[in-house]
């Protein structure tokens, strides 16, 4: 009688499952109906995709710049901390020379001579010789490195060899689409300037690795640390002598009423800058305090916070250059030609159609059940509609990504499912449910190892369509062993039992 | 006994031919990609109404015939569409353009037409990503294999799977390249549920054997 009302309660207790998850839990909410559950998380093939077109940026520039023997550009002439053209120091040469006329008195600063020739020069962002196959699929890589250790995981990258256009499809969240913008955008050209004239004294080829480093104390502060290669150390510590604040006494000579001359001491201080400049746009402005013997080099990155969010906007931003410089210089330049919402291809009407075919699959197999096996197989059928509805909920809770893939293994889940109920069934009609479950159990499972290991190793991957495919197993299994031990095994029984 | 033999080598030569002409195929032509995995032209318009995509799919029949194309709506708000197609002539967008007037009442001309080609994308990069994980699977379950067997030649076990799955897998990439069926993300999803089924087939057979094994020993 116990047993009877067990199994009963348990039909009951399915069923019930079932209508939840196929037909929702309504509550109204401002008088509009609306249903408890969580939706599914689709992947970008079913929920659609951002599309971002990029284009060979073919801008290009007229500068005034130093050039060496070999004609190799070594920098922008700066004036000052900004590039000046080759008309701005001619007329500020001439003004100089009239003012040194008029005021003879005043000393004249030594200037160290630059042995760079200056030139004005035609810059294209993208030059002719670095637009090759070579450096399209180059520049590919390079993006999909930056992308893997920002951990955006879930996108398509194309390029075209013969174009350089580069296509990356990603899932619609416009946090990652802004710093994907940012990763293919961005070269990642590091330099250390002289900012008094604009001489480059230290670009990537010095950097040895990029990384993020913060203090906290009473409020926190990000830094970008730069570890430099052996070449780049020894040049850092001959900047760090030569850029600092120089204090020099002067004596001056003042007569006194009485003609009696007195001497004063004045203290003149002329400070070296260095300008830290990435992509064009300079981060720091500084001198150094003392010799820097170490190779590493900190950036203060945003200012001193004391809001938890703020601080992590800045480490996130000190991460993405960090990255960017661990990945070398993009070797050519990128700029967005569109970005679109591409919608599916699998429509609604498509996603109705697919249901429809597995509720005629599920119903042909819980009729073979119903003949084969009477009222075991009513019970089995219920069972089965039980667990896929049981499946869709636990997918829904754990949030995992539905993606096609992961509907394909999704549906063999739910096949593995019937296979066990299959072999209980047959079980049943020569031994008592309290043997054949263990039976059934045991040969089940122990021949799925292969399957179960593969649940694991591919839930730990980072591609988000094997994640998913292993969450999907994971789950499935996990599912089929609780739900067949709460449920199957209080369901279903032989006619002695 | 030699008609059995006789139908066995029968069957090999088969094999051996069917992967010969796959390995032809593919060196010669490579696998056939799916229209969005190979290299294709987006053809964008933005309509200015809302855009039935079942309407467009009709155009896109007339219009483009014979070809293989997928149509995508754009955005959310339901009034621009993309058609991905392999090529688009001239004739054909004007004529895309006319059809896309006559139905929606609109007059767009074939400049508003948003034209891209787009690169196709590698089957070797898609596959990437699987290798190293299905490795791991692979070397675990046969961790698992050599010590759950051991008492039932578990290394000849080894053997006989992996040559088995291999010669599967190689069977079946050759009768796609042969039947030209268009690879997708889906194809390698399925080459691998299949390499795994034969895992299952192979492991739950060891079981019986060991069951049997141990009741001979009893």
């Amino acid at each position: 009688m116990l047993k009877t009302m067990k199994r009963w309660i348990a039909i009951l207790f399915v069923i019930l499952i079932a209508c939840v998850a196929f037909f929702g839990v309504f509550k109204k909410e401002n008088g509009i109906w609306k249903n408890q559950l969580p939706s599914y998380k689709y992947g970008m093939d079913i929920a659609g995709a951002r599309e971002l077109k990029y284009t060979l940026n073919m801008d290009e520039e007229e500068k005034y710049v130093y050039v060496d023997e070999q004609g190799q550009i070594k920098g922008e002439v700066w004036k000052e901390g900004s590039s000046i053209t080759a008309e701005q120091e001619a007329e500020d040469a001439e003004e100089g020379e009239s003012s040194e006329n008029a005021n003879t008195e005043e000393p004249k600063q030594e200037e160290e001579p630059i042995p760079y020739a200056k030139e004005t020069r035609m810059i294209k962002l993208n030059p002719d010789e670095q637009l090759t196959k070579e450096n399209f699929e180059q520049a590919k890589k390079m993006i999909q490195q930056r992308l893997k250790k920002q951990e955006i995981n879930e996108n398509n990258i194309r390029i075209d060899n013969v174009t350089g256009k580069l296509v990356i499809e990603n899932t619609n969240d416009d946090e990652e689409i802004e710093l994907i913008g940012q990763l293919v955008t961005k070269p990642g050209k590091f330099k250390v300037i002289d900012h008094q004239n604009g001489l480059v004294l230290m670009d990537n080829s010095d950097i040895k690795n990029a990384s993020v480093v913060y203090s906290n104390n009473e409020s926190y502060s990000t830094y970008l640390q730069i570890q430099f290669n052996e070449e780049g150390a020894e040049k850092l510590r001959e900047i760090s002598k030569k850029y600092v604040e120089i204090t020099e006494e002067t004596e001056q000579e003042e007569s006194t009423e009485e003609g009696q001359a007195e001497s004063d001491e004045e203290k003149e201080t002329e400070k070296k800058y260095v300008s830290i400049v990435f992509d064009d746009k300079t981060m720091m402005t500084t001198y150094f305090g003392e010799e820097m013997t170490s190779g590493i080099l900190q950036i203060s990155v945003g200012q001193a916070r004391t809001e938890y969010k703020e601080f992590l906007q800045d480490y996130k931003s000190a991460k993405t250059i960090a990255d960017i410089l661990n990945t070398k210089v993009l070797p050519v330049v990128y700029e967005l030609e569109s970005d679109n919402f591409v919608k599916s291809e699998i429509t609604a009407e498509m996603q109705k159609t697919i249901k429809i075919i597995t509720a005629v699959i599920i119903a042909i197999v819980s009729l073979m059940y119903i003949a084969k096996f009477k009222k075991n197989g009513v019970m089995a059928s219920i069972l089965n509609i039980g667990y896929i509805a049981t499946l869709s909920l636990v997918l829904k809770y754990t949030n995992v990504e539905i993606t096609m893939n992961a509907i394909i293994v999704a549906g063999i889940m739910i096949i593995l499912n019937m296979v066990y109920l299959k072999m209980i069934l047959e079980k049943l009609q020569t031994q008592k449910i309290i043997k054949a479950y263990p039976e059934v159990s045991k040969q089940f499972y122990l021949a799925l190892i292969p399957v179960i290991i593969l649940a694991v190793v591919f839930t730990l991957a980072k591609n988000y369509i094997i994640s998913s495919i292993g969450m999907v197993v994971f789950w499935g299994i996990t599912l089929n062993a609780l739900y067949n031990f709460i449920f199957t095994k209080t369901a279903l029984k032989n006619g002695e039992d | 006994m030699e008609t059995n033999k006789n139908s066995k080598k029968i069957v090999m030569l088969g094999l051996i031919l069917l992967i010969i002409a796959g390995l032809i195929v593919v060196a010669l032509k490579g696998f056939q990609v799916s229209l969005l995995f190979g290299k294709h032209e987006t053809v964008e318009l933005n309509v200015g109404k809302e855009v039935d995509v079942k309407t467009v799919k009709e155009i896109c029949h007339t219009v483009l015939q014979n070809q293989k194309y997928v149509v995508k709506e754009l955005e959310v708000f339901g009034d621009s569409f993309q058609v991905n197609v392999k090529s688009m002539t001239e004739d054909e967008k004007s004529n895309l353009i006319n059809q896309v007037n006559e139905k929606f009442e609109t007059e767009k001309t074939v400049e508003d037409l948003n034209i891209s080609s787009i690169s196709n994308r590698r089957i070797r990069d898609v596959m990437k990503p699987y290798i190293v994980p299905m490795i791991l699977v692979f070397g675990i379950v046969t961790l698992y294999t050599l010590i759950r067997f051991r008492k039932i030649q578990a290394l000849k076990m080894v053997l006989d799977y992996i040559w088995k799955i291999a010669l599967t897998e190689i069977l079946l990439l050759c009768v796609i390249a042969i039947i030209r069926i268009p690879v997708n993300e889906i194809w390698i999803n399925l080459l691998m549920i299949i390499a795994i089924a034969e895992l299952v087939y192979f492991i739950s057979k060891g079981e019986k054997r060991l069951e049997n094994e141990i009741e001979n020993d009893q």
